[in-house]
This record gives structure tokens, C-alpha cells and sequence, in this order.
């Protein structure tokens, strides 16, 4: 078994096998992080495709600051984000009032769901939302760095994610209730 | 108990899609071909263009002001003359290099000229001035001066460049002219539902201006009405401008019943397209002809219960009926539907 360093550095020499091996072991779980950005399985394809090829061509630059597979994830939602440039900033300015008034009772949620239904739900989400709540929940970035990458402000971040917490836990009830 | 976002972590855990064998294709085309594309990705980034251009001009900008300060101590006025031709060369070496530019380049002349006219000002200085104290407190303050210069033009240089990012390419790009004629690609024409979105991709280019101000090689758009998106690609200096058509269509539609069964039992009694979704009905006109071309039914309102199967009041026969339905939708989109009814007695 080739360690994770081997294998970036036989990418890195431009040798195809490890560039066909990183890209096995990786595509179909940065496949699932890009889909959650696309209602269209083409257009994720499409950005994990481009992502793919700024990892290789960036490997070089991989400082081995935490991990590899964390790295690579964030040029996959990074390229995803740039394929959404050009709509994203019609999604938000309509979001002045104050966050910190709203009230979100958020842990009490029981019940599995499979991830279809999710999935389902995430399409259906306006854009803004699913931005917002995908880079703050799944991918775990700060609403500062949210707010960066998506050119808004900190506060219409928070009040986006409050929001999109709204939306998930009206659909997730309905499903409850379609599903009993 | 579990948050939203708890219960989406959990479900999407190792969440994994097999992506389709071309994805691999074509990364593994691209790799193929890795320095040209290495340099075009690089290019693309903004921020590598300022860095490298910033880089290339202060290096030069630096160099010159060194050169002329370098003048300064110096006795003879002979040594003098020869480094301000040196500097003058220079100046038009980065003139040239710099033609693209106007804003920077004006500012780069402004900056040399005025290098130039301090050293002059020096000349004369320790010629006529033999008094040693003086002589160096001058220098002094001139050396002063001068860097202070050297730190405004620095300023002033990474302003206008800031500005004039694309055409500051030109300066490096010319060191990796592609070898072939540069090949411009965009998405073809396309048609959309109202509603959707589409991925407009163009190719060939180092950088890219989208008439939606996007700068990306491709832009996601959500068209409300039918539009021309032209972006204007670059590269080497050479820009082309490529269009597409994106048409947007509504795709709401009426739902047409195939047969109907008018006999009264209050069941599709009457043949009437039907609504899906909540469209609005502008204008509409419907109208349906027997097999023998004769005309059974014709309306110009939605609102009508439709056709009853009779034709001057006596029941029309068992038979296959066409239809035709126009209407404008409250998006003021016009539909054309034509088919065939089966109109069904037993």
C-alpha cells in the first residue's frame, strides 16, 4: 500500500498511475461534495472536472497544513462556488434586518433520513440557503470566511444560515409526515 | 435530539457519487498537455497578474532609481552623462515594454524624468560648491529626497496597475506565446425553460470578460427573457469576442385530455384543456375540426366549459377529432399545441 505522501509526490512528478490512483481514491467523495451544489449531476461533474485539475496542477503548493483530503475538498467547493459567481449576488440583497432578534429553537429534530430526501431538500433551496448552510454546516467554514468568499457581509451570512435552518426544518417536517 | 445540521453531517458522512468515466477523460486529455494550460490557469488568476506585473515593474522602476542615485556621489560629470544615458536606455526599454499601458506608462515617465532632473540638479553641485561639509550635507538631503521619490513612485506604480490589470498581461504573456493559433470556443446556442439555468463555457482564452462583467471562463445564467451573452476572450494580445443565443421559452403547458365521454354522467363531459401549475392565461383560442375538415368547436376564452361532442346541436359521432390550442401565458409567452381527441360513445 503507497502512503498518502508517496502518491502526492508521484502526482507531482507528473507520473500518470498516481495521478489515476489520487484521482480513484478521491473523485467519488468530492463528487458527493460538489452534487450538494448542483441540482444538476452534469454541472457537479463539470466542477468536480475542473477541481480535479487545479488539485494536480496546484499539488505543488499542498503545504501539508492539515489534511490532504480537507485540501482538496476546498478546491472542489471553491470551484463549485466560482460556477455560481455569476448568480450569487442576486440572492442576497434583500437580507438587512438584525439576526440576533431571531429566535431558532434548532436540537430538537429525531429520525433518520436517507440522503436522497436531503438531497432533495437541498435542491429545492434557494440558492443563497444552500450556499450559506452547505459552507457553514457541511463544510464547517465561519461565517467570516463565508461572508469572503461569497462577497457579502458577516451579518447576511448568519441571517442567510438562520433562514435556510428555517426552510430544512419546514421540509424535513413535511417529510416526517409524508414518510409516516 | 439532533440539530439540522447534525442530522445533514450525519446523512451526508462518507455520501459518495461514482462520477461518469469522461470526467477521468478529460482531466487525464488536460494533463496531457500540462505547461501551456499550467500557464493559462495561472494567467487567469487576477491576483497572479497584478504579482507578476507589480513584481516586473517595481523590479524595474527600482533598478533605475538605484542607477540614478548611484549618480550622485559621483565627481565627474563625465561618468555622470554616460549613467543617465544608461538610464535613458533603460527608460526606453521599459517604455516599449510598457506600451500597452497608458496610465502606467505615463506614470513610469513622470517617475524617470523626475529621477533624472534631481540628478542633474546634483551635477553642478560638487563642481562649483568646494566647501566639503556643505557639499555632503547636500548630497545628504538629496539622497533623502530621492528615496522619498523612490517610495512614491512605488506607490504610484501599483495604482494604475491595480486598474489596468489585462492589458499589464501583455508585458509576460509574450514570453509564452502558444506555439499554435489560439483556438476560441463558447457554448452553442441553446433553448431553456423560464426558470432553469445553464453553464455558458468559453475556451482558448487567458482571460475572459463575460458581458455580465463575470471574468471566469464560464458563467452560470438564469435567463428571464431570451438574450445574446458575448464574452470578449483574450490571450497573447489578440481579443475575439464570441456570442451565443440562449433562447428562453416558457415550459409550462396545458394539459390536453386524449378522449372524453360526453354523456352527461358529469365525468369528462366536456373536452377542455387543463391547467398544471398556476399559469396565467392571457390570450387563448381553441378550435377542433371532424376528420371531414369541418369546424365542431372554436373558442376564444378559457374560461368556456368547452367542447360538448355536439355540432349544430346534433351529438357528433364516435370518432377521432383534431384540436388546435394558441394561448399566451401571463409571461407572455405564446404556445401553439395541435393533437387529436377521441371523442368516445357507448
Amino acid at each position: 500500500m503507497i502512503s498518502e505522501a508517496e502518491l502526492i509526490a508521484g502526482c507531482i512528478k507528473g507520473d500518470r498511475a498516481s495521478q489515476r490512483q489520487l484521482y480513484t481514491q478521491l473523485a467519488p467523495k468530492m463528487l458527493g461534495v460538489c452534487r450538494r451544489y448542483f441540482e444538476d449531476s452534469q454541472e457537479a461533474e463539470d466542477a468536480l472536472q475542473e477541481g480535479f485539475i487545479k488539485v494536480f496542477e496546484n499539488l505543488n503548493k499542498y503545504r501539508k497544513e492539515g489534511s490532504f483530503e480537507g485540501w482538496v475538498r476546498r478546491i472542489m467547493v471553491n470551484t463549485s462556488l466560482n460556477y455560481h459567481r455569476a448568480n450569487l449576488k442576486n440572492h442576497f440583497h434583500s437580507d438587512i434586518e438584525d439576526v440576533e432578534n431571531e429566535i431558532v429553537h434548532d436540537a430538537n429534530i429525531t429520525g433518520s433520513f436517507t440522503v436522497d430526501v436531503l438531497l432533495k431538500i437541498i435542491d429545492n433551496m434557494p440558492t443563497g440557503y444552500k450556499f450559506v448552510f452547505n459552507l457553514f454546516e457541511m463544510e464547517g467554514f465561519s461565517h467570516k470566511e463565508i461572508a469572503g468568499m461569497m462577497n457579502i457581509s458577516e451579518n447576511t451570512s448568519k441571517s442567510q444560515l438562520v433562514k435556510a435552518k428555517k426552510f430544512l426544518r419546514k421540509k424535513i417536517n413535511e417529510f416526517g409526515i409524508n414518510e409516516l | 435530539m439532533a440539530t439540522i445540521g447534525d442530522i445533514f453531517r450525519k446523512t451526508f458522512e462518507g455520501y459518495k457519487v461514482d462520477p461518469s468515466d469522461k470526467v477521468w477523460q478529460h482531466i487525464e486529455k488536460h494533463l496531457d498537455t500540462p505547461p501551456a494550460s499550467g500557464f493559462q490557469n495561472l494567467i487567469k488568476s487576477k491576483t497572479a497578474i497584478i504579482a507578476a506585473s507589480l513584481v516586473f515593474v517595481t523590479a524595474i522602476v527600482f533598478t533605475l532609481v538605484q542607477l540614478t542615485s548611484e549618480n550622485q556621489p559621483t565627481n565627474s560629470i563625465q561618468g555622470n552623462l554616460t549613467k543617465q544615458t544608461k538610464s535613458n536606455d533603460l527608460s526606453k526599454t521599459t517604455q516599449t515594454s510598457l506600451t500597452p499601458q497608458p496610465n502606467s506608462n505615463n506614470n513610469s515617465n513622470k517617475n524617470i524624468i523626475s529621477t533624472q532632473t534631481l540628478t542633474l540638479a546634483t551635477n553642478p553641485i560638487p563642481n562649483c560648491q568646494p566647501i566639503a561639509p556643505t557639499q555632503n550635507l547636500l548630497q545628504n538631503n538629496l539622497a533623502i529626497n530621492n528615496t522619498s521619490t523612490q517610495n512614491t513612485s512605488a506607490l504610484q506604480q501599483f495604482n494604475p496597475i491595480q486598474n489596468t490589470t489585462i492589458p499589464a498581461l501583455t508585458n509576460t504573456e509574450t514570453q509564452y506565446t502558444p506555439k499554435t493559433n489560439p483556438v476560441f470556443t463558447i457554448s452553442k446556442n441553446d433553448t431553456l425553460c423560464k426558470g432553469e439555468s445553464l453553464v455558458i463555457k468559453a475556451t482558448g482564452g487567458q482571460s475572459y470578460q463575460w458581458n455580465t462583467g463575470e471574468i471566469s471562463d464560464s458563467i452560470k445564467v438564469n435567463p428571464l427573457n431570451s438574450v445574446l451573452y458575448s464574452v470578449t476572450v483574450s490571450t497573447s494580445g489578440i481579443d475575439t469576442v464570441l456570442n451565443t443565443f440562449i433562447t428562453v421559452k416558457s415550459c409550462y403547458s396545458l394539459f390536453v385530455p386524449t378522449a372524453f365521454t360526453p354523456d352527461n354522467d358529469g365525468k369528462n363531459d366536456y373536452f377542455h384543456p387543463v391547467k398544471q401549475d398556476n399559469i396565467g392565461i392571457e390570450k387563448y383560442e381553441m378550435k377542433i375540426v371532424a376528420r371531414n375538415g369541418k369546424i365542431v368547436y372554436s373558442t376564444n376564452s378559457f374560461e368556456d366549459m368547452g367542447w360538448d361532442g355536439k355540432f349544430d346541436g346534433n351529438a357528433a359521432p364516435e370518432n377521432f377529432y383534431l384540436w388546435y390550442v394558441k394561448y399566451t401565458d401571463s409571461d407572455f409567452f405564446t404556445h401553439e399545441l395541435r393533437g387529436q381527441v377521441y371523442l368516445y360513445r357507448h
